[in-house]
């Protein structure tokens, strides 16, 4: 069982005010915060570790380069990919995912074929229609049902032998939908294609097991996380990160360089040139310790019925509409909403006046927005330490916000 | 509460029933505006008269209701004023019309129709040659 009044004060930033009211941070899907530990091992880290990595034979560089190297080990068993060569440390999730897309496109021919759903963030739908576009390939997007699950009916009948890459989300950033990758891998596999999964906004909120799904990529971000921005991370099969082509150039990614060649270094150090995020990755080691300590399992059991009480406390208000799965097990703890009559930023301003931070707008998923039919929709997305009073004080503030379009 | 107070009927019986919303039978210049951050679009038409004054003015699109609220003031304000007096217009004026304090975060969506006005204006200028002096005042 989760102490939630302990888990909420290993956040700092949870005791801030907001226009005089406190922080109900419901903003969790952009970026969620930061526990103390993380914190901690990030300043600590500039206060008395501080050295560049891979490069001297001082003491602090040995040492820097031993705590990132254990990061790098801790993220394998953490998504249980089999060696640590293939875990490579990128700037987020949208690296990760441009690190795919631009390193495979020499081996995508003509007419072979890319699947993406059209639940995709923009980061999983613009490297590939760059791609796509260059190596004169077919773009094909598996539809969403109105509920927000993926159309698998649809997804069977889309691929094919020609499908080269199937690209997708492991959960929907607006609706929350939890794919049944399960199902999707296998698939794929079958008619030769490689899967790409965006875990961003999964990894927080249940397990992965990269063995156990058999995905060919997987990329997350250390933010969404608990843990620092400028981190993510790239999972990739050895021998499919091997075949795949860097497209940052520069040091630390070589063998050997002379004046007319140079002869690149093997998987992850190839795709990791330059300078690495030294101290953001020491805090996305300590943000994954942090979720280990507090257990996913106990994280699941809050969240899901801390789900569930928003569904329900929700669907009571009359003239809105949520969008996503009915129930709660479908679903990440990511409720977005439309409110009759009232313009989704609007909602997002009266509520932070409330001190509840929300986000309005796409939720860069413009594709999806546009399946539903809606411009702009509200956005409550939950993290571990938020609570039942907190979802009440939702309720109650949309309550009042309608009332006042409403001219009541 | 400050947004309580822009959030007051007034303005939202502007968001309902905004003044020249729609489209105009005979424009002489129209502008189409978003807001990628929001998704707010607008569209705002003109029709000049024969000196050059706004003889009617509209606007449609999607939108919050302070851009709507916002635009509705702002069009009201513009009627009848010439495009040569309307590109002196303060960036302030939109701002002041909505009657409270906006906040840094939604200045851009009561803006919108401001910036949909600049793109008016420079369609303007550029038909009629008069904006190059403006921008090159040594030239």
């Amino acid at each position: 069982m989760l102490k939630l009044k302990n888990i909420r004060k290993g956040f700092p930033i949870l005791a801030r005010t907001i226009n005089g009211h406190p922080l109900v941070y419901f903003d969790n899907a952009s970026t969620a915060q930061k526990p103390y530990p993380v914190i901690a091992a990030m300043s600590d880290f500039y206060a008395s570790r501080n050295a560049n990595i891979h490069r001297g034979i001082h003491t602090l560089s040995y040492e820097a380069t031993e705590a990132y190297e254990a990061v790098r080990e801790r993220v394998q068993r953490f998504i249980n990919a089999k060696s640590r060569d293939e875990i490579v440390f990128t700037s987020g999730t949208t690296e990760s995912l441009n690190t795919v897309a631009f390193g495979m496109k020499y081996l995508l021919k003509a007419g072979q074929e890319i699947l993406l759903t059209e639940a995709e963030h923009h980061s999983n739908i613009v490297p590939w229609q760059i791609v796509a576009a260059e190596r004169k390939m077919k773009l094909k997007y598996i539809p969403i049902k109105s509920d927000g699950r993926l159309d698998l009916h649809a997804y069977h009948k889309l691929l094919n032998k020609r499908a080269r890459v199937v690209a997708i989300t492991h959960a929907s950033n607006v609706t929350g939908a939890i794919t049944p990758l399960q199902k999707i891998i296998p698939a794929a596999h079958k008619m030769g294609s490689l899967v790409v999964v965006d875990a961003a906004q999964s990894v927080a909120h249940i397990p992965i097991d990269v063995r156990r799904l058999d995905c060919d990529f997987l990329a997350f971000s250390g933010h969404k996380a608990y843990g620092p921005t400028g981190v993510g991370v790239l999972y990739g099969k050895r021998d499919l990160l091997e075949s795949l082509r860097p497209f940052k150039y520069g040091g630390h990614m070589i063998k050997r360089v002379t004046k007319d060649q140079t002869t690149l270094a093997n998987p992850p150090e190839k795709f990791e040139g330059g300078t690495a995020p030294l101290a953001e990755v020491i805090g996305l080691g300590a943000a994954l310790e942090w979720l280990e300590q507090t257990g996913l399992k106990n994280i699941i059991t809050h969240e899901s019925s801390l789900s569930r009480h928003t569904l329900v406390r929700l669907r009571a208000i009359p003239g809105l509409r949520l969008h996503g799965p009915d129930r709660a097990s479908a679903r990440l703890p990511i409720i977005s909403f439309t409110l009759d009559g009232v313009p989704a930023h609007d909602i997002a301003s009266l509520l932070d006046a409330q001190g509840i931070a929300v986000r309005s707008g796409h939720h860069c998923a413009q594709i999806l927005h546009e399946a539903f039919g809606q411009p702009a929709t509200t956005r409550a997305s939950l993290a571990v330490y938020n609570t039942r009073q907190e979802v009440d004080q939702l309720a109650k503030a949309l309550l009042y916000i309608q009332n006042k379009f409403h001219g009541d | 509460m400050e947004i309580d107070t822009l959030y007051r009927q007034e303005l939202l019986e502007h968001y309902r029933n905004p003044q020249n919303f729609g489209k105009l039978k005979k424009a002489t210049y129209c502008a189409y505006r978003v807001n990628p951050l929001c998704g707010d679009e607008m569209d705002l038409e003109v029709l000049l008269d024969r000196n050059g004054k706004i003889e009617d003015i509209a606007f449609s699109g999607q939108g919050c209701a302070i851009s709507i609220a916002s635009a509705s003031h702002f069009t009201e304000y513009l009627r009848g004023k010439s495009l040569a007096r309307v590109k002196r217009v303060d960036r302030e004026i939109p701002l002041r019309l909505l009657g409270a304090s906006v906040g840094a975060p939604r200045r851009k969506c009561a803006l919108l129709v401001y910036d949909a006005l600049q793109d008016l204006v420079k369609l303007h200028d550029k038909k009629t040659g008069t904006g190059k002096n403006r921008r090159n005042p040594r030239s």
